[in-house]
């Protein structure tokens, strides 16, 4: 019994322990005076590994994030996303003819293992990215760079074949790889090097170490161009594939910064910031995807017999005998379905109101970006009826479902598993149809299976998926018919019209003069409809307050790291290790 | 005996290599592509092209059967599509939190649950073999990840005392050794105690019934009723009895202990080889997949022969398959 | 073999018969569906309208766990149908034929037991968009052979037996021996294995779903509300253990309906 009169007050006091660790408590109020300092360490969530630290074969956008704390450029893009600003080349300027540009190299950068870097390096590089062997997914970028040369260890030039507005950006794309390291490895072996395992670059943090499926650690650039910068000491990127698990471990401290935090978790991120009951700073940016219903125009039993290849021969008497979609072929039916869903309630629903609407194929926050001529199809749900009504649908045998010529008006949704927003979507796109007499059967598969084979084979009706969104305006590999039979060109879409007008638009030799033709084909699309776009998403990230100095906007939340920094009287126990 | 072993082998590899080339036609014949996880309008097509070819892809199935077969037979299962890594050392590095995870939980689980197995079958219809009996069928009939559910959200979430992911911690490399031990035991304290649970709820109920069975049998009672020493009796005939369905059970557990279990590793975000399973297939990285099941085959026809061999040597009676 | 009065087994079949009346009879009387959604009204908490609540689309949770236990049921049921008969045929054509066959069917079973089961639902459901009937169908392929196994032990003791060689001499067919005599002897045994794997397949069902690959929305299953609940987890603790109690409950039933049927297969031998 005596064992008793102890144990409850151990218990107590245990459990008192347990609940005072958990309150994140901000001082309110208190104005803190913060005394510079440097060290610290930043955890970020990931939800998977990269695949490859080479950024001349990274694919995936974790990847893409990683290197670019490791890696640098000639010159960084600015948040208008058309200028620039100097990085590895001091300044830049434009030859007489226009047709070159000349870059003047910082003399002071060494690459993470000791060597200087030189022109030399902009050279190789330049060689590697434009080598199909190497398999640079930037390689169109260079298209119209004709030589790259190095009069001295600190000028680089790049020569053009045409004048045109995006000259700079495409110079510039891609990040450095020391000449050095990678000289004596062929081309076609670089992707299963060590160097993706082990980068060196001549960024503010040095690869150290790379445990798969649970971290990868860089640490700071010591002689980094930049003095006195990186402030903090350590970057580690903490793996858990799981969006709940972020979330809890954000508002524990477990981790500093999460990104791409899904609308569900992100508002309670909110509330509870509002509520001064965590340390994590959430940050709504634009963003850099959108999502949509993508309407397959022909039958897909047509496309069975004629698809054969995915090398994208074009067959213009193949077209010809391709089926028009029973459903979709007809753009009062599509605008009829557009309008039948409430975007609105989607937008609320699935993302928590964390999207702006989209009506059009190009993204806000592109210089193209036009809202005022776009068609809208606002939500009117009798409207659509009547659409479908004019076009033949009625509902004879009172089942609920429109028939017309005996086909029902019943159709299969793909959309790609694994993401909860999608999955989220589908539904309720599914039932909201329900309403006007369309019924969808949702088909949520992996991705590897509907990016590999349903989309390329167009053995779909209709799908709900997005894309990411590039800096340039380019819609060819969407709708221009010379890519009819590539993967991404699942739609079907077809008008020589907008041939004309986006060649047009690609060809123009300033922003302005292009823009004309942009804001054409957004019309043209925006009422044709092969996609019914849905929503834009804004990108949310959420950071411990501690650190100082961040700076997040559209091009992501790594813009400039290298200033960040934490006050002495706020770091944390890992911040001194 | 030999013979038998020597025969035994030569089936057990037949049918690793049958179950390993059924795996392999079934995985690279259906629809699907790895470089469908890259997919995005920015990225060339040549680029994928060149993806293709260098997965060697574009050649006939058959002729990639081939060529994995030769490599496979020397151990070189290849670099991974996704990770710039062997497969082998991809599959090395999750399997270690996997087993740690599996083999401790199977080491309690066994002797915890065989002790409390043969203890209630010894104090039948007591108290004690009431109350075990009672978790046990709870413990049974709980799906493993719910239970590790209730714990985390419990003593992780809201009492905060445990960590609630992966198997260390950040600052794991600044801890002493003891340090860094018991870093390691705290992550997996949660969710080696819910497999433990489960597994010894199995172990207990089918020691128990066996022991039930060994101690009421005929040769049981005739001995008892001859004279014989209880003790003697129990311990050289029942334990070795009941512990052959035991031996049979820890036999089927092969592909648990290498597959880990996946709902606990991915309710705990173990970094293992549930997790690796699962995203390796979902993204087509073909050389993992195959060298995770050449693995599991391997190791699960591997065991079931030296389980039947382990229940021949303890009791001859039994029949070798 | 007669159901005694053995309270392991009456008590597991009535708790399973409750359950049956909760997930097949009760929707007939509380007609609220589980899929409606009400977008205006999610994750709300216990109401007059709702009793249990809502989820995050405005779905009543009552008739959600009703509805998911029926599917949850129906699919584990069926499942460990097709896998018992499966066992029956592999056990009967192993036990009776001698050999080559005969080992070429255990030798099958061996390398069955090696495929990993996720790895094959993994690789199918990616094609069938996760068809639940699909993956079960393939998972009973996946699941006879303990039951063959004990079949195929069975009838090689059976057929040494004299009742058995007196009834081949008398002449009767085989299919007659077979029905008459064969299987009346082992229903226990088919009934335990099917018991057996009842449970474990609910087991499997709820795990599967809670990954994902499952049930697809808008169906709800057992381990779909455990997955929907997880996603948030502070405004649902209590349908994850209520649903957690509901599985318990449930696999204990079998459970015990399993073992009472050995309980009273064990009395009729030792009599």
């Amino acid at each position: 019994m005596r064992r008793k009169r102890i144990i409850i007050p151990i218990l107590a006091i245990f459990l008192l322990y347990s609940c005072t660790k958990k309150k994140g408590q901000e001082e309110s109020g208190r104005l803190k005076k913060f005394t510079f300092e440097t060290g610290g360490t930043l955890v970020i969530g990931i939800q998977s590994d990269p695949d490859d630290l080479n950024p001349l074969t990274a694919l995936s956008q974790t990847a893409r994030d990683i290197i670019s704390l490791i890696f640098e450029r000639l010159a960084d893009i600015n948040s208008d996303l058309l200028t620039f600003s100097p990085r590895l080349a001091r300044s830049w300027e434009f030859s007489h003819d226009s047709l070159s540009i000349v870059f003047h190299l910082r003399t002071d950068v060494y690459w993470h293992d000791g060597v200087k870097f030189t022109s030399q390096d902009v050279v190789f590089t330049h060689s590697l990215q434009t080598n199909p062997e190497t398999g640079w997914d930037g390689i169109t970028f260079k298209d119209h760079i004709i030589e790259v040369t190095a009069p001295d260890d600190s000028t680089v030039i790049y020569r053009f074949d045409q004048r045109y507005p995006y000259m700079l950006m495409d110079a510039v794309e891609g990040y450095i790889v020391p000449e050095h390291i990678l000289k004596d490895i062929p081309p076609a072996r670089i992707h299963s090097s060590n160097f993706g395992r082990s980068p060196v670059g001549t960024g503010p943090f040095i690869f150290k170490d790379w445990v798969f499926q649970q971290n990868i650690t860089l640490e700071k650039n010591p002689n980094y161009h930049d003095k006195g910068k990186p402030y903090l000491n350590k970057v580690i990127f903490k793996i858990l594939p799981d969006e709940l698990t972020i979330f809890n471990e954000l508002i524990n401290r477990e981790i500093d910064l999460a990104y791409r935090i899904s609308p569900h978790y992100f508002i309670k991120v909110e509330k509870l910031w509002e509520k001064k009951k965590t340390h994590a700073h959430p940050y709504r940016l634009p963003g850099r995807a959108y999502d949509f219903i993508g309407w397959n125009l022909f039958e897909p039993r047509s496309y069975f017999e004629i698809i054969g290849s995915k090398e994208g021969e074009k067959d213009t008497s193949a077209i010809r005998k391709l089926v028009p979609h029973r459903l979709f072929s007809s753009q009062k039916v599509r605008a009829a379905l557009t309008m039948a869903i409430n975007r609105d309630e989607l937008r609320q629903v699935v993302l928590e109101g964390l999207a702006i609407p989209l009506d059009g194929p190009i993204p806000p926050i592109l210089w193209a970006y036009n809202d005022t001529i776009l068609y809208r199809w606002d939500y009117n749900p009798s409207l659509a009826k009547k659409f479908l009504r004019e076009e033949g649908w009625r509902d004879e045998d009172g089942d609920g479902i429109l028939e017309k010529d005996s086909i029902e008006f019943c159709f299969e949704m793909y959309t790609n598993a694994g993401n909860s927003r999608r999955e989220r979507a589908i539904v309720i796109v599914q039932d909201q149809l329900k309403k006007i007499g369309v019924k969808v059967i949702p088909k949520i598969v992996e991705p590897a299976f509907l990016f590999g084979y349903i989309l390329p084979e167009r053995q779909y009706d209709a799908a709900l998926i997005g894309w990411n969104v590039g800096l340039k305006v380019y819609l060819t590999p969407l709708f221009h018919s010379k890519t009819f039979f590539l993967p991404f060109h699942f739609t079907g879409y077809l008008s020589p019209k907008y041939d004309r007008l986006e060649d047009m638009a690609l060809s123009a030799k300033t922003f302005e003069q292009a823009k004309k033709y942009w804001n054409e084909i957004a019309k043209m699309l925006s009422y044709e409809l092969p996609y019914t776009w849905l929503y834009y998403e804004y990108f949310c990230v959420a950071v411990d307050s501690r650190f100082k100095g961040t700076v997040f906007d559209v091009r992501g939340p790594f813009v400039n790291v290298e200033s960040w920094w934490i006050p002495a009287e706020e770091k944390l126990q890992r911040d001194r290790l | 005996m030999a013979a038998f072993i020597i025969r035994r082998l030569i089936i057990s590899l037949i049918v690793i290599f049958v179950g390993v080339s059924l795996t392999f036609f079934l995985v690279h014949l259906i629809p699907g592509d790895p470089t469908g996880i890259f997919i995005n309008p920015a990225l060339p097509e040549s680029v994928r092209q060149g993806l293709v070819e260098r997965y060697g892809l574009s050649q006939p199935v058959a002729l990639q059967y081939l060529k994995w077969l030769y490599n496979a037979v020397r151990l070189d299962f290849g670099y991974s599509f996704i990770y710039p890594e062997k497969t082998l050392s991809l599959i090395g590095d999750a399997l270690v939190p996997t087993l740690a995870l599996t083999l401790s939980s199977l080491f309690i689980g066994v002797l915890g649950g065989c002790f409390i197995g043969i203890a209630s079958a010894m104090k039948k219809g007591t108290l004690f073999d009431r109350i075990c009996s009672t978790a046990v069928m709870f413990f049974y009939s709980v799906p493993s990840f719910w239970l590790g559910l209730v714990l985390l959200l419990l003593l992780s979430y809201w009492l905060g005392i445990f960590p609630s992911s992966q198997i260390r911690s950040i600052h794991h490399e600044h801890l002493s050794f003891v340090g860094k031990v018991f870093d390691y035991i705290i992550h997996l304290l949660l969710p080696v105690t819910t497999l433990s649970l489960t597994l010894m709820a199995s172990f207990a109920k089918y020691t128990r019934e066996s022991m039930i069975n060994a101690l009421s049998s005929s040769y049981t009672i005739g001995a008892i009723s001859r004279g014989i020493d209880k003790r003697k009796i129990i311990f050289k005939y029942c334990f070795k009895n009941s512990l052959i369905p035991v031996i049979n059970l820890i036999g089927t557990a092969v592909p648990f202990i290498i597959g880990g279990a996946i709902t606990v590793e991915v309710v705990f975000s173990l970094p293992g080889m549930g997790r690796l399973i699962v995203s390796s297939i979902l993204s087509r990285d073909y050389p993992v997949v195959m060298g995770i099941a050449t693995l599991m085959f391997f190791f699960v026809v591997f065991f079931n022969m030296l389980v039947d061999i382990i229940s021949h040597i303890i009791d001859p009676r039994v029949q070798l398959q | 073999m007669k159901i005694r009065k053995i309270d392991n087994l009456r008590f597991g079949l009535a708790v399973l018969v409750l359950i049956v009346v909760f997930a097949f009879v009760l929707p007939v009387f509380y007609r609220v569906s589980p899929y409606e959604q009400d977008l205006s009204n999610p994750l709300s908490a216990p109401s007059i309208d709702h009793p249990m609540g809502t989820d995050m689309y405005g779905r009543d949770l009552m008739a959600r766990i009703m509805k998911g236990t029926a599917n949850t049921l129906m699919v584990s049921f069926l499942a460990s149908l097709v896998s018992l008969i499966i066992g029956i045929i592999a056990g009967v054509i192993s036990g009776f034929s001698r050999g080559i066959i005969s080992e070429l069917v255990m030798r099958l079973a061996d390398v069955l037991l090696g495929f990993p089961k996720l790895v094959m639902i993994l690789l199918i459901s990616g094609i069938l968009s996760r068809d639940i009937f699909v993956s079960f169908f393939l998972l009973a392929c996946l699941s006879w052979m303990e039951t063959a196994r004990i079949i195929r032990g069975e009838i090689k003791v059976i057929k040494e037996s004299l009742l058995y060689k007196s009834l081949v001499a008398a002449g009767l067919s085989f299919p007659k021996v077979l029905l008459g005599y064969i299987f009346p002897l082992l229903r226990g045994k088919f009934l335990v294995s099917f018991t057996l794997s009842f449970a474990s397949f609910i087991l499997i069902e709820i795990s599967l779903s809670f990954l994902g690959l499952g049930y697809a929305s808008p169906e709800p299953s057992l381990g779909t509300l455990l997955r929907q609940a997880r996603y948030d987890p502070a405004g649902s603790y209590w349908i994850v253990i209520f649903t957690g109690l509901i599985i318990i409950i449930l696999v204990s039933a079998v459970n015990f309906i399993a073992d009472g049927i050995k309980d009273s297969l064990e009395e009729n031998v030792s009599r």
